[in-house]
């Protein structure tokens, strides 16, 4: 029985794994990308610096 | 009088070997590939309709389920070149070979596609390979039926008609089932009714599965499995459609109960096909109509 058990916790593990990770990507903010922040490469439109 | 011989097996023995696959390996990895590819197709219609969270937690979840997948397929399989030696060929007759050429094609995509999401850099990039793997996606969460419906397993075999239904509908249900989960309320929307529409399709490929088989149907009738994962899985979906709309805990609670509800449902397919081969009435019966109707048709010509 034991041995069963210990069988499926892979499964059981990559699942949790994947609806942990899906979860997290869900609650980030649509803006929050964090690398793309630092690039300046955000999806949205892009703003202008008026220059004198 | 000497009664009519009625021939099984040698001693009851079974007819087949029963293959020596672990329901953890196959049966997750038939799980874990439908909610990869189902996860990919809702990830593409979320990023082409403005839900930006759905379709992030989508990708992510699809490219998890990837690795999951393949993680098991390999485990199975042994060694991992044996999965890169098996693309030495494209055979168009052999499922196995057909799947390992989609999973192929695909993992670049989901990989792009999740990769672009969460960095957001290359959105261009990004928005191409979500596409791309929302195409791919339901060839890889079906392919894996015509895998199975493609060995003499009595139950899978003969199943050949409703199984692509049956496993797009669990896969469906189950990728809706994580977008309910993981995404907002308020971008919910698709994840929901992937959900009610794959769960709906789901149970009515498996009755019909079960009407036409007939007696050969015993070891899917007989399987609690079975039974749990369509309860979870319409419980799921109808409670995402109503409670899930307004309270978040809801709608995680039933995003749970469709992923448990398809997991359970490629559980019980798997425990079914391994009950059949080991009993020979299942390979012996099937087999015997099958000559009876020929003769007949032949008798009529």
């Amino acid at each position: 029985m034991k041995h069963k058990v210990l069988e499926y916790l892979p499964f059981v593990g990559i699942v949790l794994a994947i609806c942990t990770a899906s979860w997290v990507a869900g609650r980030m903010p649509a803006e929050g990308r964090a690398f793309a922040a630092g690039l300046g490469r955000t999806a949205g439109p892009r703003r202008r610096t008026i220059s004198r | 009088m000497v009664p009519k011989a009625d021939f099984d097996s040698y001693y009851g023995r079974p007819v087949l070997n029963e293959p020596t696959w672990r329901a953890a390996d196959i049966a997750g990895y038939l799980f874990l590939g439908g909610l990869a590819g189902a996860s990919s197709t809702l990830a593409a219609a979320a990023e082409l309709t403005g839900r930006p969270r759905l379709a992030r937690a989508a990708k992510v979840g699809a490219l998890g389920a990837l690795g999951g997948s393949l993680y098991a397929l390999i485990h199975d399989l042994g060694r991992p070149e044996r999965f890169v030696n098996m693309l030495r060929v494209f055979k168009v007759t052999s499922p196995m070979s057909v799947g390992t050429w989609i999973l192929t094609a695909y993992g670049p995509h989901a990989g792009a596609a999740a990769a672009t999401g969460v960095t957001g850099l290359f959105p261009g990039l990004g928005r191409a390979a979500t596409v791309g793997a929302g195409v791919v996606g339901p060839a890889v969460a079906t392919y894996t039926a015509a895998l199975i419906c493609d060995t003499a397993v009595p139950v899978w075999h003969e199943a050949y008609r409703e199984m692509p239904f049956l496993f797009a509908g669990s896969a469906a249900a189950s990728a809706g089932g994580l977008g309910l989960l993981a995404a907002p309320l308020s971008e919910a929307g698709p994840a929901r009714r992937a959900a009610l529409a794959g769960a709906a399709v789901e149970v009515a490929a498996a009755a019909r599965m079960e009407r036409r088989l007939g007696p050969l149907a015993e070891p899917l009738k007989r399987s609690g499995l079975l039974r749990l994962g369509e309860a979870l899985s319409l419980a799921g979906a109808l409670a995402g459609a109503t409670v899930g709309r307004r309270s978040r805990v809801a709608a995680m609670a039933a995003g749970a109960a469709l992923l448990a509800g398809s997991a359970c449902t490629r559980f019980g397919i798997f425990q079914a096909g391994m009950e059949s081969a080991n009993d020979p009435k299942h390979t012996v019966q099937p087999q015997r109509r099958r000559l009876a109707r020929a003769r007949a048709e032949r008798d009529l010509t």
